[in-house]
């Protein structure tokens, strides 16, 4: 494990990155994700949408780092981008128009962009923090869901098959632990 | 508003199926008429979506090296004269099912392009290619049929080219060949899954289904592997099959040799033409001691006058008058006293009546199988009928039963048992001399504390399990043997003997009777896992010593020179001079004519593996 860096130590790494030096860029990476991945779980509709415009962030910013003026604030500007990316992307799919899956999209979307724009601050981290705790407080068998749909991505059809019950009764359980989840990482600031 | 359970579970179902990307066209379009009819259904899976992204993201463990990793395929991708950046490579989706593959320019526009070319997967199956970028070694589909799909794009034509990382999936219809510039070809059958991974050859991994190989000559630290869910196979140049069913593999090698290991215990063998291997059963070649292949490789060898092999063979054949005119020994009972006991010449002399009769034995019986010579196939029968009527007796009776009789008796018998004029008779016989008197012995030696009697028992065990093909118990036992190396061979021990070589006793006959077993295990069970770091300093100190001799003439260790020249992963190379200088020698430890019987012809090519 590495200790977090302080952003004049960010920028210190930037620096050399943008000198060529693509450890550095590497490491930049590395300090940065988890906030530029919890910045886009508050904000992506959806985790297919979250995977690309994580990406995207990282490509853009490789391709536009020289235009990066070291002030302590690397993260952020990691984030306008990603912010700047997803608005686009989520513009130009609520103007889908075609087929139903078009048409799911644009609704999405849509929805995505009337949701006001929330600060970035860091109770969102916090929260995802406290629901990594919450995990541990439910029963085995939702646990055992959350696990296999949350982290293992298993689809529905095969967690159907693996927990003997239909589809309809996984989605509803899926949708209850997400819920509860959620409900308890806001209900217990403060924890960790 | 659906607010009936029975239509929210549908919903939720319907939001699960979609986030999977698994909706059918008709849930589709049911989903749509549910979510425009109703806005709040809307607002709900968008919550929906909302909480997986944030469950999800919270729950994956983080893994910077990971991260780390991806960034580096990232900027390795970059080509700094174009000012291009490979964005495929940029990071491995979690969602393999929809992939960007252009490349961005490196420009202001970036972004923009970016943002186009994520939405262009959605719609064009062009889209759906895979990541990974074909490398100049990448295989080519040559030729497709059914359903074939290359990632998560459907092959309609061959053409596109299997890149790292990507996955050739056949359909219960299909059929696929990928052709490398190199001439070698794979043909995939139905229901066949098969990655190709990042190697400095080529590595396949066939996880179901069955890929059929022809595979051109290929440089030694490049071989072409096919890596199964329960086995690895590696050749560097040859035909052959391999069927992936319920989680087994099964090969089948149909022209030369293929390198194969079981990853239950690691074990390396070889498998020939014509030979079927499983993890469960391992080839055995019959006749053991040297195959149909073998015997034909060794002839065309000979007969192209290729060394060692050819000078090998002249010189058996100056010896051949000779072996014929040794006299069968009278005396059935021997006395084998204590080596370094009061009457030590009867131990010699029971060594050498044995070196007299065994020699020859071995020698007719070699010399019948290269030159389809019965009169002297049957030569060599007649000491096989002697030696087993012979008792031994004293105190070392049962170390030289392990020494030679065990070991050369059933060499000499392996070589003739498939020839027609072979008496089923001698068969049986052979079967109960092992039994009742081979086997006792070789367990009371294998029992002893000492290392250098106890590997002799072990390969007179391995001998005699050699001759009744139980191949998984001599590679278990082999198993063992290498497991008591590092504590023989210590680096102290070896340090010890470095610097008083002239001290060293028991080395050699440690390393002897070990190299023994190795190589009994490799022609009799295939088994070429390679040995204990501690073998390879053991075998450095012990050339040094020869090296250090006054006089060359100490003909044992000249024989274990001569064996350390046998086929690798054992073998010394430095000691391959030894071998051939020494090729006349009166005795050895396990092996007479070790060039011809145990320099394989065919194993040039895997001189430095695995």
């Amino acid at each position: 494990m590495t200790t977090p860096l302080d952003p004049g130590q960010l920028d210190a790494l930037v620096v050399s990155a943008q000198g060529g030096d693509r450890q550095a860029f590497s490491r930049v990476v590395v300090e940065v994700y988890p906030q530029l991945a919890g910045f886009l779980a508050f904000h992506a509709p959806t985790p297919e949408l979250m995977d690309e415009i994580l990406q995207a962030t990282l490509v853009a910013a490789f391709q536009q780092l020289s235009d990066y003026e070291p002030r302590g604030t690397f993260a952020g500007w990691l984030k306008g981008i990603a912010r700047n990316l997803l608005r686009r992307e989520l513009s130009r799919r609520a103007r889908l128009q075609g087929t139903d899956r078009d048409v799911i999209e644009a609704l999405l979307a849509d929805a995505a962009l009337q949701q006001p724009e929330e600060s970035d601050d860091e109770a969102k981290l916090d929260l995802l923090t406290r629901l990594r705790s919450c995990l541990e407080k439910l029963s085995p068998r939702m646990r055992l869901i959350a696990e296999r749909r949350f982290v293992e991505d298993v689809p529905l059809n095969i967690l159907a098959q693996q927990f003997k019950q239909t589809r309809a009764s996984v989605a509803k359980i899926i949708f209850t632990v997400r819920r509860d989840l959620r409900t308890c990482a806001e209900r217990t600031p403060g924890a960790t | 508003m659906s607010t009936d359970v029975n239509d929210s579970r549908r919903f939720y179902e319907l939001a699960e199926l979609y986030l999977d990307e698994e909706l059918s066209a008709s849930e589709t379009s049911e989903l749509r008429a549910l979510l425009e009819a109703d806005a709040a259904l809307v607002q709900r899976l968008h919550t929906l979506m909302r909480d997986q992204v944030i469950c999800r993201t919270a729950l994956r463990p983080s893994d910077p090296q990971a991260i780390g990793k991806r960034t580096q395929r990232m900027l390795d991708s970059w080509r700094p004269q174009s000012g291009e950046i490979a964005a495929q490579a940029v990071f491995a989706r979690v969602d393999q099912r929809r992939r960007i593959s252009l490349v961005l320019r490196w420009s202001s526009l970036a972004a923009a392009a970016l943002v186009i070319l994520l939405v262009l997967p959605l719609l064009a199956p062009l889209f759906l290619r895979p990541v990974a970028q074909p490398d100049s070694l990448a295989p080519t589909v040559s030729a497709v049929a059914g359903d074939v799909r290359l990632g998560a794009l459907a092959l309609t034509a061959a053409g596109d080219r299997l890149g790292f990382g990507t996955t050739l999936t056949i359909g219960t219809n299909g059929s696929a060949t990928l052709t490398w510039s190199d001439g070698t070809r794979l043909d995939l059958g139905q229901s066949s899954t098969l990655t190709r991974l990042q190697a400095a050859g080529q590595r396949l991994k066939l996880d179901s289904g069955s890929v059929e190989v022809v595979a051109a000559k290929r440089a030694l630290d490049q071989p072409l592997e096919i890596i199964c869910p329960d086995s690895t196979v590696r050749v560097v140049g040859t035909r052959f099959t391999v069927l992936v069913r319920d989680g087994q593999s099964e090969i089948n090698v149909a022209e030369g040799l293929v390198l194969h290991q079981r990853l239950d215990d690691g074990v390396w063998s070889l498998v020939g033409a014509g030979q079927r291997v499983t993890t469960a059963r391992l080839p055995l070649p019959n006749p053991v001691l040297v195959s149909v292949e073998h015997m034909a490789a060794l002839k065309s060898a000979i007969a192209s006058g290729r060394q060692p092999f050819a000078s090998a063979f002249a010189d058996l054949q100056q010896e051949i008058p000779r072996f014929q005119a040794e006299p069968l020994p009278e005396e059935r009972v021997i006395i084998v006293t204590r080596y370094k006991g009061p009457r030590t010449e009867l131990h010699s002399r029971a060594r050498s009546l044995l070196h007299h009769l065994c020699r020859p034995m071995v020698g007719l019986a070699l010399w019948s199988r290269l030159t389809d010579d019965e009169v002297a196939g049957r030569a060599a029968l007649a000491r096989i009928r002697v030696a087993m009527e012979l008792r031994l007796e004293d105190e070392e009776a049962d170390l030289l039963m392990s020494d030679m009789l065990a070991v050369y008796v059933p060499q000499a018998a392996d070589l003739l048992r498939n020839q027609s004029w072979w008496d089923a008779e001698d068969s049986q016989r052979m079967d109960r001399w092992l039994r009742d008197v081979v086997q006792p012995a070789a367990e009371r030696m294998a029992a002893a504390r000492s290392a250098s009697q106890r590997w002799r028992g072990v390969a007179a065990l391995l001998s005699l399990y050699a001759w009744r093909g139980e191949r998984e118990r001599i590679i278990a036992l082999m198993a063992e043997v290498r497991a008591e190396m590092p504590a023989l061979l210590s680096p102290a021990m070896s340090s010890t003997l470095a610097a008083r070589p002239e001290d060293d006793t028991g080395l050699y006959q440690i390393m002897a009777h070990a190299l023994l077993c190795a190589d009994l295990a490799r022609v009799a069970a295939g088994d070429i896992t390679p040995p204990p770091p501690a073998w390879n300093t053991a075998v450095d100190v012990f050339l040094q010593r020869l090296e250090r001799l006054s006089s060359p003439a100490d003909r044992q260790e000249m024989a274990l020179g001569r064996a350390l020249a046998g086929p690798g992963p054992w073998r010394s190379p430095a000691a391959l001079p030894l071998a051939r200088a020494g090729d006349t020698i009166d005795h050895s430890y396990g092996w007479y004519f070790p060039v011809l019987l145990l320099l394989d012809p065919r194993w040039q090519p895997f001189a430095d593996s695995p």
